[in-house]
Parts: C-alpha cells; sequence; structure tokens
C-alpha cells in the first residue's frame, strides 16, 4: 500500500475521539486520523478533496448526534458525492443509540457497512480495519 | 152498342168543338195500305207535324215504352181478328222527352166479313194520371209511415158501435181488413187484465164526448205482451151528439220501457244523491229563477214546493259566510268561471253545515252569462274530519306542513308558523318552493323522484346541511322527514319538520369540546412522550459517558507508562464531571416531574428580569446588550418561584451566550394574554437555530446546535421540562442569523 491507512472519525465527543486514536495505535496497523466535530466539516472535506482520491479517508466512523449537521444529515448529503468518488469509502456508524428506530435507519442506508453500538472495543476497531484494507 | 140505333144528340160542328176542348184526336188505320190518318188534336198530343205519315209498324216519331208497343200490336191484332174493342191508357214519351198518358179507344171496320179500317180516338190524361200517381204514392207512404210508426188508425161509429180500421191497424191487431168491426171484438183483444179499465175509459170518453188518451196491453199473435197507446178525437154533430171518434192506436213498447229505464235512472240519481248529500242546482242568472234537484231541499230542509229564487239559498248562507259568497257568485258572472267554495250554511232550526259547490258557468251568443249550474255537497263530515286532521297536525310536536298538488301548501301548525315566521294564512296556498333556497333545486331533484317513485317516509338527507327559509330571509338548520298520503284528492305529503338550531349549537358546543379534548390529549400525549423520551434520553445520555468510560478503562489497561496513564487521568476527571453533571440534570428533571403540586406564590415578571438582569450584569455589560421588555398586558401570575427564576435565566442567558458577533444582543420580554391564558415571549437577535435541521431536538438533553465553547445542552432541556411539570407549554420560532423567538404558555 503506497498510503498509509486513512481512517475518518466524525465524532463530536472529544473523549470518543481520543479513545478511537489510542485504539487505533494499538493495532499497530499503519495508518492516519482525521477527525471532525459534525458532519458538515467532514463534507466540506470530501467535497474538496473528491478529485484526489489519495487524500480521501479509507474508512469513516460516523457518530448520529452531533451540532450543526448530525450523521443521518451527512448521510443525506454525501448521497450527491459518494457515487461520484472513484474508491467507495466504508462508513460505519457508530453511536450510543439504542433507540431501534435510528439502527434500522442506520443500516438501511447503502453507503453504510454496519452500525456498531458504543464503546467500540480496540480489537473491534482492528477487526473493522483489517477487514477494509482486506487482509 | 149500335151506333146506327143511337140517336142523333149534337150536330158534328159541336161534337169537334168538345172533342177539342177534351182534347180527344181522332184517327183511323187503313188495314191494306197501313197507314194512320190523324186529325189536328191528335198530331198535337203526339207532338208531330200534322203532314206526317205515320205507318203501321214502322219506327213512329215518338218513343213508346216496350208496355206500350206490346199492348198496341197485341191489341190492334186482336181488335182485327175478333172484334174485341182496344181500350188502354198507354205511356208516351214526346220528341222533347215529356212523359205523356193518352186513353186510346179503338173498333174495326167490317167489309165483307173482313176487317179493312180501323177508327179510334186518343185522350190526353197526363194531368189526371199524374193526380192519381200522386195519391197512390201518398197513400203508400202513409201505410209504410203507420207501419214504422206501428200505428194505425180508425173510425169508430156510433150508431153501430163498429169501427173501420185502417189496413196497419188490422194487421197489428188481427181483424179483418176494409169490413165493420164491433168494439167487443176489438176489446177482446187487449190483454185480460186491462179489458176492464179500456171499457171504462171507453165509456168515460163516449160519455163525457172528449177522448181521453190511455194505455193498455195487448198480446200480440206472436205472444209478446206490447203496450199501446190509444188517442182520439170525438166527432159531434150539429146538435152536440157525437157521431164519430177518429183514433189513433200505438205501440209505444220501446218508449214505455226508455221511459221507465229513464225513471229508474232518475230514482238511481236521486238516491246517490243522496247517499252522497249531493244535489244539482241551475241558476238563471237573467231571471234568477233556479232549480233544485229535490235532495238540494231536503239538504236545506226546505218544502220541495216553495217558490225558488237565489235569496231561499243565500239566507241560508252562515253570515260569517255571506260576503265571500255574494263576491264568489259575482266573479263567477263575471269572469264566467266558477270555482269551487267551500261555506258554512246555517239554517232556520240552527243546523250548521258544511257545504261545497261546484259549478259551471252557461254564456250566450255574445258571451254574456246566462246560467251558473252546479253541485252542491254536504261536506259537513270532512269538513269534521279536516277539523280532527287540523287539529292532530296542529298536536304534533314538531313543525308540519301539509303539502298537496303541485307542492302546494295546504295547512301548517301552529309549530311551523312560530318556526317559520309565516301565519298560516301566509303560507296556505303558496308554493313549499318559497320555503326552500333556491341553491337545494338542483340537488333535490333526484330525491323528489325517488321519493315520489318509493313512497315511503323518508327523511331528507341531501348528503349536505339543509335549510328552510325563515319568513325573516334567515336559514334555519332543519331535518325534514316527508310522508306521502293517497288521498281522494290526490297525493298529499306531510313535512314533519325538526329545527336542528339548538342541535347545531349543541352540535359546535361538542365539536369545541372535543377540540379541547384533542388538546388535552394532545398534552397528554406530549406528556407520555416526554416520559418516553426521558427514558430514551436517561438511557443515551448515560450510556455516552459510561461508554467513554469503558473505552478509557480499556486504553489504560493497554497503556504501559505511567505518564501516559496520568495523562489519561484526566480525561476520565472530564467524563466523570460530565457524567456527574448529566446525573444531577436527569435528577432535577426527575424531581421536576415527579412534582405535579409545586408550591405557587405570586410573582412578577418585571421583578424577575430584573433580578436577572443583576446575575448578568457582568455579561450585559460586556457585551452592550439591550434589554427591552413590555408587561403592561399581565405582570403578574401564580408560579412555582424556582422555575419562574430558571425560565429568565435559561433564556436571557442563552440570549446573551448565543449571541451574533456581528450585532449587538437586543433582547425583548413581553407578556400578553390570548384567550385568557398568559403567554410570555423572550425575542433576540442572536445567531438562530435551524429548525428545519434541529427543531425536533431543540429541547433534547445535551442538544447543542452551536460549536459554542461554553454549549452544554442542558438550560433548553430544563426549561422545557420545568414548564411542562407546571402544565405548560413552549414554542420556538427561529431564523439562522436573525434570531429566536422562545414563547412560554402558561395554564
Amino acid at each position: 500500500m503506497a498510503q498509509p491507512f486513512h481512517l475518518c472519525i466524525i465524532d463530536d465527543d472529544d473523549i470518543y475521539r481520543f479513545t478511537i486514536i489510542q485504539s487505533a495505535k494499538f493495532s499497530k496497523i499503519e495508518h492516519k486520523t482525521s477527525v471532525f466535530q459534525n458532519g458538515e466539516e467532514a463534507i466540506n472535506f470530501i467535497k474538496e478533496n473528491q478529485d484526489s482520491p489519495d487524500a480521501l479517508p479509507n474508512l469513516i466512523l460516523l457518530d448520529i448526534d452531533m451540532p450543526i449537521m448530525d450523521g443521518f444529515q451527512f448521510l443525506e448529503t454525501y448521497k450527491t458525492i459518494g457515487p461520484n468518488l472513484t474508491e467507495k469509502i466504508p462508513i460505519y456508524m457508530v453511536s450510543s443509540s439504542v433507540d431501534p428506530e435510528d439502527i434500522e435507519k442506520a443500516k438501511s442506508c447503502e453507503f453504510v457497512v454496519d452500525y456498531l453500538s458504543k464503546p467500540l472495543k480496540s480489537d473491534k476497531l482492528k477487526a473493522i480495519i483489517e477487514k477494509t484494507i482486506g487482509l | 152498342m149500335n151506333m146506327k140505333d143511337d140517336k142523333k144528340t149534337m150536330d158534328d160542328t159541336s161534337a169537334i168543338t168538345i172533342r177539342d176542348m177534351l182534347r180527344i184526336g181522332t184517327w183511323n188505320l187503313n188495314i191494306e195500305t197501313g197507314i194512320y190518318s190523324l186529325d189536328k188534336v191528335t198530331c198535337e198530343v203526339l207532338g208531330i207535324p200534322y203532314d206526317c205519315v205515320v205507318k203501321r209498324g214502322e219506327k213512329s216519331l215518338f218513343d213508346k215504352p216496350e208496355a206500350t208497343e206490346f199492348l198496341i200490336k197485341d191489341g190492334i191484332i186482336e181488335l182485327i181478328k175478333t172484334g174485341q174493342p182496344f181500350d188502354q191508357e198507354l205511356e208516351f214519351k214526346t220528341k222533347k222527352g215529356t212523359v205523356i198518358w193518352l186513353h186510346v179507344i179503338a173498333t174495326r171496320k167490317l167489309e165483307n166479313d173482313k176487317c179493312t179500317a180501323i177508327a179510334g180516338i186518343v185522350q190526353d190524361i197526363t194531368k189526371s194520371k199524374q193526380t192519381q200517381e200522386t195519391f197512390l204514392r201518398h197513400n203508400q207512404l202513409l201505410k209504410f209511415a203507420e207501419h214504422k210508426a206501428k200505428l194505425g188508425h180508425w173510425n169508430w161509429d156510433a150508431s153501430s158501435d163498429t169501427l173501420i180500421c185502417s189496413e196497419n191497424m188490422t194487421y197489428i191487431v188481427g181483424v179483418p181488413t176494409d169490413v165493420p168491426v164491433p168494439l167487443s171484438v176489438l176489446i177482446d183483444k187487449v190483454h185480460p187484465e186491462d179489458r176492464e179499465f179500456v171499457r171504462k175509459q171507453i165509456a168515460y170518453n163516449i160519455k163525457t164526448k172528449h177522448y181521453h188518451s190511455f194505455n193498455h196491453r195487448m198480446v200480440m199473435p206472436d205472444g209478446r205482451t206490447r203496450i199501446i197507446q190509444v188517442s182520439g178525437d170525438a166527432i159531434l154533430d150539429d146538435e152536440g151528439n157525437l157521431t164519430n171518434i177518429l183514433g189513433i192506436s200505438q205501440d209505444v213498447t220501446s218508449y214505455k220501457t226508455i221511459e221507465t229505464e229513464l225513471t229508474k235512472k232518475n230514482e238511481l240519481l236521486i238516491f246517490a244523491e243522496q247517499k252522497a248529500l249531493l244535489g244539482h242546482w241551475e241558476l238563471n242568472t237573467l231571471t234568477d229563477e233556479v232549480f233544485w234537484s229535490a235532495n238540494l231541499y231536503y239538504l236545506f230542509k226546505q218544502e220541495e214546493n216553495i217558490k225558488l229564487e237565489f235569496n231561499t239559498y243565500f239566507e241560508c248562507v252562515h253570515p260569517d259566510d255571506q260576503a265571500v259568497v255574494t263576491a264568489h257568485f259575482a266573479q263567477a258572472i263575471e269572469q264566467k268561471h266558477f270555482d269551487k267554495i267551500i261555506h258554512r250554511i246555517l239554517l232556520k232550526d240552527g243546523t250548521l253545515k258544511w257545504i261545497r259547490l261546484l259549478g259551471d258557468v252557461e254564456v250566450d251568443k255574445k258571451g254574456n252569462t246566462v246560467k251558473l249550474a252546479g253541485t252542491c255537497q254536504d261536506i259537513s263530515e270532512q269538513q269534521l274530519q279536516e277539523i280532527k286532521f287540523k287539529g292532530l297536525v296542529d298536536s304534533a310536536p314538531s313543525a308540519t306542513i301539509i303539502v298537496g298538488n303541485e307542492s302546494i301548501i295546504q295547512m301548517v301548525n301552529k309549530q311551523g308558523e312560530s318556526l317559520l315566521g309565516y301565519s298560516s294564512e301566509e303560507l296556505v296556498g303558496k308554493s313549499i318552493e318559497t320555503l326552500i333556497p333556491s341553491r337545494f333545486d338542483e340537488i333535490r331533484t333526484p330525491h323528489r323522484e325517488k321519493f315520489l317513485t318509493n313512497m315511503e317516509v323518508t327523511i331528507v338527507d341531501l348528503g349536505e346541511d339543509f335549510y328552510l327559509t325563515h319568513k325573516s330571509g334567515r336559514e334555519i338548520p332543519v331535518e325534514i322527514t316527508l310522508g306521502p298520503l293517497q288521498t281522494d284528492e290526490g297525493l298529499i305529503i306531510s313535512m314533519s319538520v325538526r329545527d336542528l338550531t339548538s342541535a347545531k349549537i349543541a352540535e359546535s358546543k361538542i365539536l369545541k369540546a372535543k377540540e379541547d379534548l384533542e388538546i388535552l390529549t394532545e398534552e397528554l400525549t406530549a406528556q407520555n412522550n416526554q416520559l418516553a423520551d426521558f427514558t430514551q434520553i436517561t438511557s443515551h445520555n448515560l450510556r455516552a459517558p459510561v461508554s467513554n468510560l469503558n473505552s478509557l478503562v480499556e486504553i489504560y489497561k493497554m497503556m504501559g507508562s505511567e505518564e501516559e496513564r496520568n495523562d489519561l487521568f484526566k480525561k476520565f476527571e472530564t467524563v466523570i464531571s460530565h457524567l456527574s453533571l448529566t446525573l444531577n440534570t436527569l435528577i432535577e428533571a426527575l424531581s421536576a416531574k415527579s412534582h405535579n403540586s409545586l408550591e405557587r406564590s405570586e410573582l412578577s415578571f418585571s421583578n424577575k428580569l430584573s433580578k436577572t438582569k443583576e446575575i448578568f450584569s457582568t455579561e450585559i455589560e460586556r457585551t452592550k446588550a439591550v434589554i427591552k421588555s413590555d408587561f403592561s398586558a399581565v405582570d403578574s401570575i401564580r408560579y412555582n418561584k424556582i422555575y419562574m427564576e430558571s425560565i429568565f435565566q435559561n433564556l436571557i442567558g442563552n440570549a446573551l451566550k448565543y449571541k451574533s458577533p456581528e450585532r449587538v444582543p437586543e433582547i425583548e420580554i413581553t407578556s400578553k394574554l390570548e384567550n385568557g391564558k398568559i403567554i410570555l415571549s423572550f425575542k433576540d437577535n442572536g445567531l438562530g437555530i435551524d429548525l428545519e435541521k434541529h427543531g425536533h431536538k431543540i429541547f433534547g438533553l445535551n442538544k447543542v446546535f452551536h460549536n459554542h465553547p461554553e454549549a452544554k445542552g442542558i438550560g433548553l432541556f430544563m426549561t422545557k421540562t420545568q414548564i411542562e411539570a407546571m402544565g405548560g407549554k413552549i414554542t420556538v420560532t427561529s431564523k439562522v442569523n436573525e434570531g429566536s423567538t422562545f414563547n412560554i404558555h402558561f395554564i
């Protein structure tokens, strides 16, 4: 792999972001991380880099509850961008919500690979990254 | 007779003159030559020229019918042969075509026993022949007439007590013709039961010398019994003695049958009139002559032989109805049309009756009314029924309208009068359409047809509210029940009208109550939702920090260096402090929700505002915020003091916290009364919130909509929880970059 694995975290909870970054480190997989506090920031970043695939993340961990633009609103906007990208980005929704409606809604979205309940344990994160890389 | 022996009583000249006068011509026929010699008169009678030669057997100059031709030919041959004299009345036709009758007489002349010539005379008898023909024809006509009329005539002779009967009569009675028949023979022909009566009648007629007609029965030869009418004229001599009676006997059976039938029918009519309490009348408007049928005398309790005039009737008319009756008759004469009229009559004995007059008007050639004729019926019974019916309708609990032919209102009860504002007199005779707003015309048509087909009691349902128009023009909501009744006078429809005005009011009350209930349900649902939300929030807002704690613990275990672990403790502290804030908030919210009866006291909005301003004084000074207020509409409220302070502090605090960096914050707090309820508004010109995006979670716990360093997402959640705990609600309107307005609705 020419480029290191690019993990993207979209979440307003800084403690959560910290734990994910730490867990990623423990996975011993070479990677880089980009974080966004809400959906809007992430969308802006993807839009800016949609013509340079190397800059785009390989995996997105998306929260539901966020200020400005929440996870579902992000997915709604992403619909117009995602299909144009040369490489499809697998998106995992990671939330503390146990609302069946949220889970159902998340799983029904075509870009979402799976819905994961917080806390996201480090071995689980490692497994997802490995699955994404195709190891 | 031999001419030679006869005495000569007249000279030849005189004979010729007489012959001329009698138009008698002479002629002779020479047998040998066959040539007729005709004298001047003969030629004139035959209408031929004097010098013209007529030869026996040749076609003559005048026409003869075949019978005449045959009689001449045969008669001449017979005369020549046997000497039998020729004496015939013969028909001829002149050249001009006129029919003439000639009396022809001829004798033969013998020479040496041989007939050499025939001599004769001819006389024009056309005139007498015509008279005879006419007489014969008349006689035939008389016979024919007698026969047709089954009539015979007779002549009784007093001296012999015998009768000469006409041919037809002899045929009818069966006695010999042209022979005097004794009276007794004729009486024997009369029906046995009538003989005595006939004898007496005749005896009486002879005695009084005046013939009175009478009828008797007679059994005919074929066995049928016929009725014979006998009439006659007594003939007296100069001394006044009865000599003859000329009479006529006529078979009047068929007339009698018709008469009997007529009598029967008349009796039937009288009977029918009596049964129907009906009579007929005629009034000659020119002479004031009045005719009544028998039953009318009975109905008016009048003697049958009184002289009738218009007043006979008019004096019986009830005093209260006399004006109407007078006007009615005047109108009938004027307009040549007699309308039905119903009025009362008050008879001398005090009897009150209702009568109905129907009539027709007869006019002369000039179009003037000459006669009124019609029927008069005692309808007291029906009128009584009608009064009963009206009483029944009047006693009906709901407004009732009786509609007759062609939608004409016949009756309206008291309830109907008061519902519609019309008097009965104003409505009766008018069309029911007067009462129905025209916008229903189209929609009613199929319903009306269906009703007239089914003829069942029907509640009118047009699929929309139905109205009748009050006299004032106001529309009344109604429910109408139609009831059909087929009577002798046609279809009658009873319309029972239920006034729905009060029902409508009640309905709107119910609707209002329903709306109120809906609002209440909405509130209850909202409260239920809050509870559900609360559970959701509890798990959600607790799960997030707890899962963070879990992750941190996991990381802590994996971390090798003590330094890293120390750094990690700062994270633990952040999570724990956040968790405890969340828990405290939730505990507070729970306690709010569990206190339905929070302590209330009289609070002043302006007071609370100044207190809040004091708390935020530093912030207000720093931001130069302008806070305006208007509590003129309402300034005081009974509320929980802590919650009220919380509302003011949270909303003003938020307004200051989320101010626009481009504007000096302006906050406006006002109160107003709506439907008796207090509404408190907090309006700012701050950042505003995109309600399309965040509207559903604006009052949620830990929801922040700005990347504001101080945003914790607790304030609005708590404010809402507290307001709702007191039974009120909070709403928000907002525009990004323009500002937000929070409205608190107290109860």
